[in-house]
């Protein structure tokens, strides 16, 4: 389970957070929701332990994230722009995360190459943005991780590599109990994948509540955000 | 979890180091141009005797002299820079902060990725220049350990202190460029304070760089290592490096500034990156060297100018207008480039206040002597002996009367500084003290015409203490012997022909002894005047060495010890000297009153 209490981050003079918490049961998909600048992209840089909180806690099944390789070694981490090493064609990048993630699994990297049919020997440099996603994906997969953590993570991928991208992620979490934090502002997408749905705010969360696939995202977010002035659907759509 | 995640992470270094190639292939491919190569150029060469293992020891360490540490001065930034380039992208910087690695094992295994190739292309370089000497039949183990010690040393020190610059930052070209800055800020804040005494305060004088240049490690390392000869038999059986030490306390410096460097990494805010400056305590100290050092810098350029060009009127206002521009200049486009944007002069105006308060201090206590620096001077039985120079007349003097008259001098040129003659007198003193310390004291425009308490002019004194006893002594030194005598000239000119008596040290000997001495005593010879050094007429110069057995390198050694030049200009009162010159074929047409 990952818990976050009272978490802060400040940017100079900007907070970013004030006070965020928030909970993803373990096994859940959790979509993380909210308009540009509530704070998405800042705590889950913060729960990958890139940036460090000004205050509050972050814990994976109660162990701090911060600067402890034994839980982020467990973390699959696909941010909104993938980056590659600039001469690294695919098996260069799987020979790196394998010497980096001890639970690396070698036999689900190739078997996962029949998902995502890519030239192996190819830099990735030449790659599309989408068929760069589809090597993070690939690469996160790989890890065998116990928590993804996606920030905008099918944007670039065509209709049907989107369904191909959550059928993995979601038998994932259905067969190995792996937690899934999805920020997005798809929420469509979300609607039908989520069993756990989070809105923030400026810095906040607003509602955390467990959902179950009929609840209109939308109207669930316009009940929220727009009580505190915010024109919902021109944020979000 | 496997300890690789907690200490150095061979799969990032493994990668980093192969990412960067052609850095590492390039910085090998110079050293074997400077090393193997050289070697193989030299030893080939038909034009020297010199045997093959003094002339590698000549050139390794001629090349750890100079050329080495210029290189791995070079080098040292890009590939700290190279390494650490994922903390100036934003991107890059989140990919490998999400990476299982402790901090700690991240920055060990990206520091030996740049560590490592830079050592291993010494050991190449080592290598491919023993195979060079083993060609020619033999192997200087001891030149060759050496190269690779000192230029192990050299990478401790350039390389730690460049990647302790690549933390300072979040910007890839800062990185190198701050690493090139403070390399070389010290000496350049202490040229620019320098050069800005020396036009305000009388009497300083710009001098070299003393404790500055140990904070500038290249060029104390420039300056403090050499190459000496091992002397056997008039000839060269070996050559020396000289440098170890140094390079020895760089090194560990060095090492110490990685360990600094770790623990500002530890530390790092990863949205940072972007960034010109990522320590955030830093940020007002950069914006304050920035502002500090071009006001330093435009106030010392504007007071260069005005030296430059003799211009007329106090400088003072247009240095200070100078400063003034430069600090604004320095100060705000740091926070521009800090801030990313122009609007910066609303918030930060105090500082700017504050720094420039500081500059118009600074200038102010210069300009008015507020340290007393001018008016500060030893006191008589505190100064070993005295070395004064004037208007081309220089001789070291101990006795009490002349240091005591040399300082009544001191003060009165001090006193007179207002003062202003067509005629000006350039006097230099530099007073040794009983502690070894030294007071330097250099007026380039003694007014010498204006008089002291006693009525007598700066010049007079002047004379007075060149002429006295001691002085005499010191210019003409009577305990001599034939074999000192060298080179002796007699110049003389008729209308405009000059001409030359050729002189044989032999005869030059028996000259001194029977005719300049003499009249030197009677006070018709040898007296100087300041204020009229235009040699006419005849115009005769001797050398006098105290030993004249040369050098093994066959160099005389030029000291004020060893060495007494003797200047004089013989007239129809010296009466000996002169008639000796005319018997020896100067024509008395050439002779003056």
């Amino acid at each position: 389970m990952i818990e976050i209490r009272n978490l802060a981050k400040n940017y100079d003079a900007f907070p970013a957070l004030s006070g965020l918490d928030m909970t993803v049961p373990d096994g859940s998909i959790y979509g993380l929701v909210g308009p540009n600048g509530a704070g998405k992209s800042t705590t889950i840089r913060l729960m990958t332990g890139i940036l460090r909180p000004d205050g509050g806690t972050i814990t994976f099944d109660g162990k701090p994230v911060w600067e402890n390789p034994e839980v982020k070694a467990q973390i699959a981490y696909i941010p909104d722009e993938v980056w590659f090493f600039p001469q690294a064609n695919m098996k260069d990048m799987m020979r790196f995360y394998k010497g980096i993630y001890p639970s690396f699994d070698e036999s689900r990297w190739q078997k996962l190459g029949e998902a995502f049919a890519l030239d192996d020997k190819q830099p990735i440099r030449r790659f599309s943005r989408g068929m760069k996603k589809q090597v993070a994906f690939r690469l996160a997969l790989s890890i065998r991780p116990k928590y993804i953590i996606l920030d905008e993570p099918v944007d670039g991928l065509d209709p049907v590599m989107r369904r191909q991208v959550w059928s993995l992620v979601m038998a994932d979490s259905a067969e190995y109990g792996t937690s899934v934090l999805v920020s997005s502002h798809n929420l469509r997408e979300l609607e039908e994948i989520c069993d756990h749905i989070g809105i923030m705010n400026k810095g906040k969360m607003l509602a955390e509540r467990a959902v179950d696939g009929s609840e209109d995202l939308e109207k669930l977010l316009i009940d929220e955000l727009g009580g505190v002035g915010y024109d919902v659907k021109n944020i979000l759509l | 979890m496997t300890s690789k995640t907690f200490c150095c992470n061979g799969t990032l270094l493994g990668k980093t180091m192969k990412r960067f190639w052609p850095l590492w292939l390039g910085y090998l491919f110079v050293w074997l141009l400077m090393l193997p190569l050289m070697l193989h150029l030299s030893l080939s060469s038909f034009y020297s005797d010199v045997d093959y293992t003094i002339r590698v020891q000549d050139s390794i360490y001629t090349l750890l002299c100079y050329g080495a540490p210029i290189l791995v001065f070079l080098m040292a930034p890009l590939a700290a820079t190279a390494v650490f380039s994922y903390l100036y992208n934003t991107k890059r910087a989140g990919v490998f902060a999400s990476l299982p690695i402790r901090r700690e094992g991240a920055f060990l295994s990206l520091t030996l990725a740049g560590l490592i190739p830079m050592l291993s292309a010494h050991v190449l370089t080592a290598a491919v220049s023993a195979l060079v000497e083993l060609a020619y039949g033999f192997i200087d183990w001891a030149s060759l350990l050496t190269f690779l010690g000192i230029t192990t040393l050299y990478t401790l020190n350039f390389y730690g202190f460049a990647v302790l610059c690549a933390q300072l930052t979040g910007h890839l070209m800062i990185a190198p460029t701050v690493y090139a800055v403070l390399s070389f800020t010290a000496p350049a804040i202490e040229f620019l304070c320098s050069g800005l005494a020396s036009t305000f305060i009388y009497g300083y004088q710009m001098h070299p760089f003393e404790i500055s240049t140990y904070l500038s490690p290249i060029v104390a390392i420039m300056r403090f290592s050499g190459v000496e000869p091992v002397e056997s038999k008039d000839a060269i059986s070996a050559w020396v490096y000289h440098g170890w030490q140094i390079n020895a306390i760089y090194g560990a410096i060095g090492a110490v500034l990685i360990g600094l460097a770790l623990l500002l990494y530890r530390k790092r805010r990863m949205e940072s990156a972007g960034d010109v400056v990522a320590v955030k305590p830093l940020k007002k100290v950069f914006a304050v060297m920035l502002g500090g050092g071009c006001g330093l810098a435009l106030g010392a350029l504007l007071a260069a100018i005005f030296s430059a060009t003799n211009a007329t009127g106090d400088s003072f206002a247009a240095v200070s207008i100078g400063m003034a521009l430069g600090c604004w200049i320095g100060y705000f486009g740091a926070e521009m480039l800090m801030r990313k944007t122009f609007r910066v002069f609303g918030e930060t105006w105090r500082g700017f206040a504050i720094l420039l308060a500081v500059l118009a201090l600074f200038l102010c206590t210069l300009r008015f002597d507020l340290l007393g620096w001018e008016r500060n001077l030893p006191q008589p039985e505190n100064v070993e002996s005295v070395v004064i120079a004037c208007n081309g007349i220089d001789m070291e003097l101990s006795d009490t009367e002349n240091v005591e008259a040399v300082l009544r001098l001191n003060k009165d040129v001090v006193a007179h500084r207002a003062g202003e003659d067509e005629y000006s007198t350039y006097l230099r003193v530099d007073y040794t003290l009983r502690n070894g310390a030294h007071y330097l004291r250099v007026y380039d425009r003694v007014p010498s015409f204006e008089t002291n308490a006693d009525g007598k002019r700066i010049t007079e004194e002047a004379n007075a203490i060149f002429n006295s006893p001691e002085a005499i002594a010191v210019r003409f030194p009577t305990d001599v012997t034939h074999t000192q005598f060298h080179y002796t000239s007699a110049d003389y000119s008729i209308g405009d022909y000059y001409q030359s008596i050729e002189i044989t040290p032999e005869e030059a000997y028996e000259w001194y002894v029977t005719c300049i001495l003499p009249d030197v005593a009677d006070g018709t010879l040898g007296r100087v005047d300041v204020s009229d050094t235009s040699f006419s007429g005849v115009y005769c110069y001797l050398e006098i060495y105290d030993d004249l057995t040369p050098a093994a390198t066959g160099a005389f050694a030029y000291t004020r010890e060893n060495y007494t030049q003797v200047l004089i200009a013989p007239t129809r009162e010296s009466v000996r000297t002169t008639a000796w010159l005319i018997e020896h074929g100067l024509p008395e047409a050439a002779i003056q009153q």
